[in-house]
């Protein structure tokens, strides 16, 4: 599976984290908020479900970084 | 002890946050959270919770907390699972959210060139629970033919059952959407489900939550029928964006979730949460 696939799971499997658009259609160059709608409420949560999913600590910091769905999954590139 | 009052939104007033905070018992620690990174942090040892809803991760990573208070009418699907006591605002401001709808209603009646009569046209109502209850209140001096769509029978009512959702939707010329959300009425919504069983010139009121309807449908079907009408008080994400999608079309109308508020609603919520949450300190 690969990090985007592995991105979808995860959101598939959170109910409170809305996507303007249906996971099924996510790609790498969407923009967490123009695109998404995730506001930093479902941005920090994200971040935690990924790190919870890994078993991973990470900075949260990272998160508020994060641009585009690419900018995720080469967070949790970093992760495994 | 601990108590976290989130208050990540401008819409809770300052003055209501510190009411709060100043009536707990000596021996708690009250703190008014604005960031929500911060707020991540903070709640994992935090003991008690007041603000709106935050996403169920948070809740997951709070080890002490015992008890949560939500200042909206509904508890998310996912809190469920949680071991601790969840109350909220149960019902306080359903008048409020219904008179909204209605505001909503009758400006669609004056929307266009000529008025419409509300005597000749169908009005369906999607849920009723107490805003559902009360927009029916609300719209019946006005509207002769109101149907509802329940799981349970409504006496008095033109009422149809969820296996007769499609023919609900197929006679209705206003339909006001007054469910909560969950798993079960989020599949009702689907494209599939919902949207292609409307009348070409449907006026849909979506007065429960924003999630409800997924944004590319919406936009796909008011798009392609232009007689159609969308107003809503609910988005994803609120505040809606100036420049996002829905905002383009002229046949959608947004209000910025505002149809809860009323003057006297934080009060109200403080002698409420006195009577049934100051027990859980």
């Amino acid at each position: 599976m690969n990090n985007l696939d592995q991105l979808k799971s995860i959101l598939s499997n959170v109910d409170d984290i809305f996507l303007r658009i249906p996971i099924d259609e996510l790609n790498s160059s969407h923009k967490l908020i123009e695109d998404l709608g995730i506001d930093s409420l479902g941005r920090v949560s994200l971040f935690h479900e990924i790190c919870f999913e890994f078993g991973k600590e990470a900075d949260e910091a990272k998160a508020m970084e994060w641009q585009t769905i690419g900018d995720v999954e080469f967070f949790i590139e970093g992760l495994k | 002890m601990k108590f976290l009052f989130s208050k990540l939104d401008n819409s809770i007033p300052n003055n209501f946050a510190e009411k709060i905070i100043n009536s707990l018992p000596s021996n708690y620690e009250g703190k008014i959270i604005r960031e929500t990174s911060v707020l991540m942090k903070e709640i994992q040892d935090a003991d008690y919770f007041m603000g709106y809803p935050v996403p169920y991760t948070f809740i997951k990573k709070a080890k002490s907390l015992k008890s949560i208070f939500l200042l909206s009418s509904q508890v998310p699907e996912s809190y469920q699972q949680w071991g601790g006591v969840v109350k909220n605002i149960t019902g306080l401001n359903a008048s409020s959210v219904a008179n909204h709808g209605a505001y909503f209603v009758l400006r669609h009646l004056r929307e266009r060139n000529l008025a419409l009569d509300p005597k000749k046209l169908n009005l369906g109502i999607i849920g009723h629970g107490k805003i559902g209850e009360e927009m029916v209140a609300q719209l019946k001096p006005i509207f002769s033919n109101i149907s509802v769509l329940s799981r349970r029978r409504i006496s008095n009512l033109k009422s149809f059952n969820y296996d007769k959702r499609e023919a609900f939707y197929q006679s209705q010329d206003i339909i006001i959407i007054c469910v909560s959300y969950n798993r079960e009425t989020r599949e009702n919504f689907k494209e599939e489900n919902f949207f292609k069983h409307l009348k070409s010139n449907i006026a849909l009121i979506n007065i429960a939550r924003g999630e409800l309807l997924s944004e590319s449908d919406l936009l796909k079907y008011f798009q392609n029928n232009p007689d159609s009408r969308y107003y809503t008080d609910v988005t994803v994400p609120e505040p809606y964006p100036d420049n996002g999608e829905l905002r383009k079309l002229s046949n959608i109308f947004i209000t910025n979730h505002v149809a809860g508020f009323y003057d006297g609603l934080w009060d109200e919520i403080f002698s409420h949460w006195k009577n049934v949450g100051y027990g859980d300190l």
